[in-house]
């Protein structure tokens, strides 16, 4: 959609682009909201099987009889252990992982201190992922309004903008749910079995790591780098074009299909032009 | 015969695997600059095009089946050899952006750039690979904690670098024998110079290798004493490597190619013999060696892992034989090439 958007904006391979678009938007609001789904579940299933994850996500700091909030967003402080200048739905938690305002959800602090994963991160990136998909649902349903309703939606240049720059929100939101995901799994590499500080190589000094992060930077840089700039010489140049198969030499499939039918040799193409013959000598 | 030994064989399989496959991809990188013009390049890249990211992929698997089978030694070699397996990841990523990017501009600067890169990272990842293998026959220094108590510079001492340099001979010659077979015309008559000077190149490095590891190292052939009928991949690996030379004078290039491929089994193979029963041998005391008892998972992962390849195996083997009739004959250079 971002490419297409980009080649509406400059009225380049216009009817290449408008079919690609409309299939992609069709496409991109189904996920969308499938994506909605799909997380839903996962989540349920994170507060089963790392629920301390999940209390970080949520900044649900402390241990609570009854429902557990949902915080839309809001500023988590890990000092004072609670979500500050926010907005919450009271029992909300507990009716996503529930069903039922009012079933206690596992928090912070019935883990032990040692256990308990860094809250700020999970919880902005988990946040910013959901605002993200949250996103990508509205503005493909107002896609999707235009495209199909009021049937304009190319002439709208504002939307046809922010469907071009909405590619690094996709891109955003993914990076964002990783970094959710293994932030809020620390301290532990395979959660309540091998802890990270466990897991580390004896014989692999800390410079070695340095610089090996400091190559893959590097690399992956320079690499995103070229990345880029092929990307867009070929975005630029655009589709080929079609090239058309020759009409004239060889048999067609309709041709040979005769042959098959009807080894006289009749063409089923020539069979209508003998009608036609047939009917103009009639008059 | 035990499910070790069995995988010990097996690591043996997708080692050689590996050498024979991806040897001759690397092999065409490091002679990549011996061609002269874009088009000779091109083709050159195109040989290999469609095949060396399966050909990798046997690495990879190897690299898996020592997790799986032998996370010890797997541990102690990858975190003891740390900084150069990051240098060998570093070059196994550009030999593989070399190729892809190289094609999607026109300008002479970049594609000379790509060529340069293609080159430098085939030769040190091949190299790379040979220093391992120089280091594991050896031995590095283990401690009782089965980790490496070395350091980087360690590992580059003058017999590792000496068979760092086997394998980019031995795959130049190999890559140089699977050119012949793909092209024609003038390009081929200049390949056919390139696999003289590539095997004699060899020869001389594999001979003086040979006679360094036997004279440096005589515990290699300890266990030709248990298990006699080692002596035949001796002879067989002679009697292939005779074999290149004779091939390529009588006009039977794919019979030089089963011939080096069969050279390379060997080698692995006399490596196998030269390690057995360890993986990884401890410079500083026999009992801190990492065997393929005290390395290996539990005999109920072997059993399971061990299911998993005589499944896999074929399969791969198989869908490789496909790609390889598909892309069968001459290279031609089309619209969507390289």
């Amino acid at each position: 959609m971002s490419i297409t958007a980009y080649y509406i904006l400059k009225k380049k391979h216009l009817d290449m682009a408008k079919k690609a678009f409309t299939i992609a938007l069709v496409f991109g609001a189904v996920v969308s909201f499938a994506e909605l789904v799909s997380g839903h579940f996962q989540a349920k299933t994170v507060s089963k099987t790392q629920p301390a994850k999940l209390a970080a996500f949520e900044g649900h700091f402390k241990r609570k009889d009854g429902g557990a909030d949902l915080w839309l967003f809001g500023i988590p402080d890990e000092k004072e252990e609670r979500v500050k200048y926010g907005i919450a739905i009271p029992g909300g938690l507990s009716f996503l992982l529930h069903e039922d305002f009012t079933t206690p959800v596992a928090a912070l602090d019935e883990f032990p201190k040692a256990d308990r994963p860094p809250v700020v991160v999970p919880f902005y990136m988990y946040h910013l992922m959901i605002a993200f998909g949250m996103f990508f649902i509205f503005i493909t349903l107002v896609g999707l309004y235009f495209r199909f309703v009021t049937k304009n939606i190319f002439e709208k240049r504002w939307l046809m903008r922010i469907f071009v720059f909405s590619i690094l929100a996709t891109y955003a939101a993914n990076q964002a749910g990783w970094i959710a995901a293994e932030v809020g799994r620390q301290p532990w590499v395979v959660y309540g079995l091998l802890k990270t500080s466990d897991a580390i190589s004896k014989s692999v000094i800390g410079e070695q790591i340095l610089i090996s992060i400091l190559m893959f930077s590097f690399v992956y840089l320079l690499l995103f780098a070229v990345w880029i700039f092929v990307m867009n010489s070929k975005i630029q140049h655009g589709p080929d074009a079609l090239e058309m198969p020759d009409e004239t030499s060889g048999e067609g499939l309709l041709e040979a299909a005769a042959r098959l039918a009807n080894p006289a040799g009749y063409s089923m193409t020539l069979a209508k032009q003998d009608d036609l013959e047939i009917q103009l000598e009639k008059e | 015969m035990d499910l070790n030994i069995v995988w010990f064989g097996i690591l043996g399989v997708l080692l050689a695997g590996y050498a024979i496959l991806d040897g001759f991809d690397l092999g065409v990188g490091v002679l990549h600059l011996a061609a002269e013009d874009d088009t000779e390049r091109r083709i050159l890249m195109n040989s290999i095009g469609p095949l060396w990211d399966g050909n990798e992929v046997w690495l990879v698997t190897f690299g898996g089946a020592l997790f799986a089978t032998m996370p010890h030694a797997y541990a102690t070699a990858f975190s003891g050899f740390y900084l150069a397996f990051m240098l060998l990841l570093c070059a196994l990523i550009f030999r593989a952006v070399s190729m892809e990017f190289r094609s999607k501009a026109e300008w002479r600067w970049w594609r000379k750039m790509w060529d340069w890169s293609f080159f430098a990272a085939s030769t040190l990842a091949t190299f790379l690979f040979g220093v391992a293998v120089g280091n594991s026959i050896q031995g590095i220094p283990i401690g009782a904690d089965k980790e490496f108590a070395g350091k980087f510079f360690d590992l580059l001492h003058p017999y590792a670098l000496l068979v760092g340099v086997l394998p980019v001979a031995l795959f130049s010659m190999h890559g140089a024998i699977y050119l012949y077979l793909k092209t024609e015309g003038d390009l081929q008559r200049k390949i056919k110079h390139w696999i003289w000077t590539a095997f004699g190149i060899f020869m001389t490095i594999y001979i003086l290798t040979t006679i360094v590891t036997l004279v440096h190292l005589p515990h290699v052939t300890k266990n030709f004493e248990t298990m006699p009928a080692a002596w035949l991949a001796v002879l067989l690996n002679i009697l292939a490597i005779a074999n290149i030379p004779r091939a390529i004078y009588k006009e039977k290039p794919f019979y030089a190619f089963v011939s080096s491929s069969l050279t390379i089994a060997a080698l692995v193979f006399l490596f196998g013999m030269a390690l057995f029963p360890n993986l990884i041998v401890s410079s500083l005391s026999p009992e801190y060696n990492l065997t393929i008892y005290n390395a290996a998972s539990s005999q109920k992962t072997l059993g399971i892992t061990l299911l998993i390849a005589i499944i896999g195996m074929p399969i791969v083997l198989i869908y490789t034989a496909i790609v390889y009739w598909i892309f069968r004959g001459k290279v031609e250079l089309g619209k969507f090439s390289y």
